[in-house]
């Protein structure tokens, strides 16, 4: 029998380390229609904010060489909507649910995570100090070392849940915006959100979506999001959840290697939204051939 | 699953004409479920260009759903290569449907070039119900026409060139035949923006409701990315409405079409 857990702490472990990454599967509804969202160790819902947000004027998506861009905006029903309307099919969610949380300030932070502190079947929060498509808050939260840290200490005061702090990759040193995170308290960080990117048309010379500079997924971002966890696992002790371009199982097993316990699936939900089944199969099957009997004994274990 | 994803086996891939194509594709559960304005998402194994494709439900034949599409980029010239019994990864129903209401006196179909797509299939949902249908098809050509008859219902062709039908615009014929047709009338329309954009302030004069079948880029199809997103006619407060999941009907009414 092949073990495909994946132990963040002793408290959070995931039956597999398969999880969505937020924005590419609702709230975890929308992908069930589709999925059994069973098939994932946990469920990160799309960024809540406290009141509900409209998101981003179209253009929000394009295609670009193996991957897209968009700017959404942050779309999303807000901290009381998602109580009063997601609760009931979430609960029955046996694996664990992650509510990512992006606020403007810092107090909107601290107040949705006050709301969702008693809801016992939210397992952990990821907050999100990355998106590069909204004017306020967003990215400025996870480029300055400071506010990072500042941010992080407060949640961690307030909460018991599972902490994850997911961050951009459009800083100068990742490793060492982790490792304030790590000081601040949080129980895993998870990374990379986006890249910036933009395209033009070339023939109307506007930008291809709304807001000039969206942000970049998809498998075209794959080798760097690697570096990252790389430049990030030299840094901090805490557990990593590699994020960026995965789309089959090796992809999955390059990410552990490379320091990741656990990954976010997200673009490959629109190129194919049972890419989760598949990578299961996947990495059982990587196992066997290599004579592992738990897949988390490979985290890290790239001959660096 | 509400949405079937799953291989499905091509029955039939036939040129009709020029850059026409009808693609037959065995999807029972598809077939049984779906509604006329619905839509799959065809699934390419391309690392290069990454997002499944939308394409219109045509017609339900058994357990066969048709599609009709032209080639006009990589991904729809790679389609019409596909030959029969090729496996090909699709995702569906998806998306609202056309309202019907069978109280109405007149149904008016409206397709633009490729947009006809959709309205065959519900061409063949009002038939079923004893509707008085009537068809306007508008194209650049006669080549760029699927059918240049139509024994079921009334027909009525427009091209740009005058190679076939009238010579001029669909909405410029429609509003020459409007007086002959019975009151009170319903339109449904799909094809390019500034046709469905046309039809929104013809109808508007006439007080009439127009649906119209709404295409964006989507990635998803299906809710998960908000991408598809269009502005609503709302002047108190923007607001917007995803084209894959609230659409891809909508009345004309409510929506920004060319915005």
């Amino acid at each position: 029998m092949i073990d495909l857990s994946t132990k963040l702490n002793q408290d959070f472990i995931l039956d597999n380390p398969l999880m969505t990454a937020s924005g590419t599967c609702g709230y975890g509804d929308d992908l069930g229609e589709v999925v059994d969202i069973e098939n994932y160790g946990g469920i990160v819902t799309k960024s809540l904010s406290l009141k509900p947000r409209k998101g981003n004027p179209p253009p929000r998506i394009v295609e670009t060489p193996s991957g897209m861009i968009n700017s959404i905006g942050l779309a999303n029903i807000g901290v009381q909507s998602f109580l009063e309307e997601k609760k009931t099919g979430l609960k029955k969610y046996s694996g664990k649910l992650i509510v990512n949380i992006a606020g403007e300030t810092q107090d909107e932070f601290l107040k949705i995570a006050e709301i969702l502190e008693n809801e016992s079947w939210i397992d952990g929060y990821e907050i999100n100090v990355s998106c590069p498509n909204v004017k306020k808050g967003g990215i400025a939260f996870g480029t300055d070392a400071d506010v990072l840290y500042q941010l992080t200490a407060k949640i961690r005061e307030q909460t018991d849940k599972y902490l994850i702090i997911k961050l951009s990759p459009n800083v100068t040193d990742i490793g060492s915006l982790a490792l304030r995170a790590q000081q601040a308290g949080a129980d895993a960080v998870s990374l990379v959100n986006t890249f910036y990117g933009a395209a033009i048309d070339i023939h109307t010379r506007k930008p291809k979506i709304n807001s000039v500079i969206g942000g970049l997924s998809g498998p075209a971002i794959k080798p760097a999001a690697i570096a990252k966890v790389i430049q990030t696992a030299q840094k901090v002790d805490i557990p990593i959840i590699g994020i960026g371009g995965i789309t089959d199982g090796a992809d999955v097993i390059e990410f552990m290697l490379a320091g990741a316990s656990a990954v976010e699936l997200g673009t490959v939900h629109f190129m194919n939204p049972a890419a989760v089944v598949e990578i299961k199969k996947y990495l059982v099957e990587y196992c066997r051939q290599h004579e592992i009997n738990s897949l988390q004994k490979i985290i890290g274990k790239a001959e660096i | 699953m509400d949405k079937h994803y799953f291989f499905s086996r091509i029955v039939a891939n036939n040129r009709v004409c020029d850059k026409l194509f009808t693609m037959q594709l065995k999807a029972p559960e598809i077939a049984r479920s779906s509604n006329p304005g619905q839509f799959i998402n065809i699934y390419f194994q391309n690392s290069a260009k990454i997002f499944p494709r939308p394409f219109s439900i045509s017609q339900i034949e058994e357990d066969i759903i048709y599609i009709r599409y032209k080639v006009i980029g990589s991904q729809t010239s790679k389609m019409s290569e596909w030959k029969k019994n090729d496996k090909v990864r699709i995702l569906g129903p998806l998306g609202n449907k056309f309202n019907i209401n069978s109280e109405i006196r007149s149904h008016i179909l409206v397709g633009g070039g490729i947009g006809s797509a959709p309205l065959f299939y519900l061409r063949d949902a009002l038939l079923e119900k004893d509707l008085d249908v009537q068809f306007f098809i508008g194209a650049a050509n006669r080549d760029e026409h699927y059918v240049l008859e139509d024994k079921s219902c009334i027909l009525k062709l427009a091209t740009d060139d005058g190679s076939i039908g009238w010579h001029g615009t669909v909405t410029e014929l429609l509003q020459e035949e409007w007086p002959k047709i019975e009151q009170p009338a319903v339109i449904y329309s799909c094809g390019p923006e500034p046709m469905l954009e046309a039809l929104k302030k013809f109808a508007q004069k006439n007080n009439t409701e127009v649906q119209v079948s709404m295409e964006k880029i989507m990635a998803c199809g299906n809710g998960l990315c908000q991408g598809c997103a269009v502005r609503t006619e709302d002047h108190i407060e923007q607001d917007y409405v995803l084209v894959c999941k609230d659409g891809p009907i909508f009345k004309a009414k409510d929506i920004i079409i060319d915005d």
